[in-house]
């Protein structure tokens, strides 16, 4: 009898520290609904690009923005811009050397509520096994249940940075000093998160 | 290759003049093939300065140079009558030696200077690099029929077993390079170099299987 009632406690411990101290609620990733997406200027024209191959690791309440967090991790090969050439040389030394620094992530170190539903998520954005600071926005676009699967949750959140990618490492400026590839490139990440209700 | 029977119907004067003929028309077909890249550009070259650049110029000249000589190497093992009358099968078989180490030597070549100018850590591995993993596949084909070729005796590798994948792999060998030069290089996505392609290949299937099929008819006739 003394056994069943120590674990009863205990176990009542556990679960209401959990409680006090506890994540936010975790997200997975909707793969065939998110996107890292980007754009940037080529002489005239720009180009549009993205990342087919990322992770993502979510834990995320309006309530408990201090436990909330976003993990990126994106693998640099699984770059696409539609033309094979083009992604063979972006990922030659000449842009991100994929071969020696195979991953950028992307950590969230504070979330900050902006209003209307934008969040800044300020983190480490690492590139060429540098750490950078970076502050994504992300727009909370709603939460709501799954339209095509009961009982599961859909969060989608929607957001816009523009980086500098020589002050990133991402080329040394050879192809921008000639007027060919610009330094300013637009990110677009476009997020569906599931959970269970 | 045999290099028995050695027909000696044509004169010297005419040996001398097809020698000449065949010799100026292959160098000046070799020099219209080469031609290709400086008149149908690819745009990776624009973007690649200084000792990249030439790197990779080089690369691609090197690269169709290997093309035609694996073509003329497989055109020189097939021999036919009309070759076999005008240098002599023992002069096929030396050249046909000689070109197979040339061969890998450019091949060797080409694959360095290509991948130097992206940087060696950065090899174009993975799915949508296939036109090039081809090349890498058709390299080892390259290495196989030189290296069992130059050292079979070394090795001990029976010449039964050395034959019986020696001309398999050329052939292979054939088709990869015609893959990997119509699918890696931008210059022959255009439709006129395309067709040069596909023509040089579907001519050079149709001597070796004429060549192939006028021997063996020989052989059946002989031995009645």
């Amino acid at each position: 009898m003394k056994i069943i009632t120590t674990t009863i406690v205990a176990l009542l411990l556990v679960f209401s520290s959990s409680i006090a101290f506890g994540a936010a609620r975790s997200w997975d990733m909707d793969e065939a609904h998110s996107g890292i997406y980007f754009s940037i200027d080529h002489i005239f024209s720009k180009v549009m690009g993205h990342f087919n191959e990322f992770t993502l690791d979510v834990n995320f309440d309006p309530a408990q923005l201090d436990e909330s967090s976003f993990a990126f991790t994106i693998e640099v090969g699984s770059i696409a811009t539609n033309i094979t050439k083009r992604d063979k040389h972006l990922l030659s030394a000449d842009f991100f050397d994929s071969g020696k620094f195979p991953q950028m992530s992307f950590v969230s170190s504070k979330i900050t509520d902006a209003g209307n539903g934008l969040y800044n998520v300020t983190g480490t954005l690492t590139v060429k096994d540098k750490p950078y600071e970076l502050t994504l926005p992300l727009k909370l676009e709603g939460v709501k249940e799954h339209p095509a699967k009961k009982g599961t949750e859909v969060a989608g959140f929607n957001g816009t940075v523009v980086i500098d990618r020589l002050a990133h490492g991402v080329g040394g400026g050879k192809f921008y000093d000639m007027g060919i590839v610009g330094k300013d490139v637009e990110i677009f990440v476009s997020l569906e998160v599931l959970s269970n209700k | 290759m045999n290099t028995s029977s050695a027909p000696t119907t044509l004169t010297d004067f005419k040996l001398a003049i097809y020698r000449v003929v065949l010799g100026a028309g292959f160098l000046l077909f070799l020099s219209g093939v080469l031609a290709i890249p400086s008149y149908y550009e690819t745009t990776t070259l624009w973007y690649k300065t200084g000792v990249d650049k030439i790197m990779l110029i080089g690369g691609h000249y090197l690269g169709l140079l290997g093309f035609i000589l694996l073509y003329l190497q497989i055109i020189i093992s097939a021999r036919g009558h009309f070759l076999d009358q005008v240098f002599g099968p023992a002069k096929l078989l030396r050249l046909h030696r000689l070109n197979g180490l040339l061969l890998f030597l450019i091949a060797a070549a080409h694959i360095l200077l290509v991948l130097i100018p992206e940087g060696l850590a950065n090899l174009p591995l993975g799915r949508k690099f296939w036109p090039e993993l081809v090349g890498a596949a058709l390299f080892v084909c390259i290495v196989l029929l030189a290296g069992s070729s130059h050292f079979r005796q070394k090795i001990n590798l029976p010449y039964n077993v050395w034959k019986s994948f020696h001309r398999p792999v050329g052939y292979l060998a054939l088709l990869l390079v015609t893959v990997h030069v119509l699918f890696v290089s931008e210059s022959f996505e255009q439709t006129i170099p395309r067709i040069f392609v596909l023509g040089l290949f579907t001519l050079t299937v149709l001597w070796t299987v004429s060549v192939k099929a006028s021997a063996g008819r020989k052989m059946r006739n002989s031995s009645k």
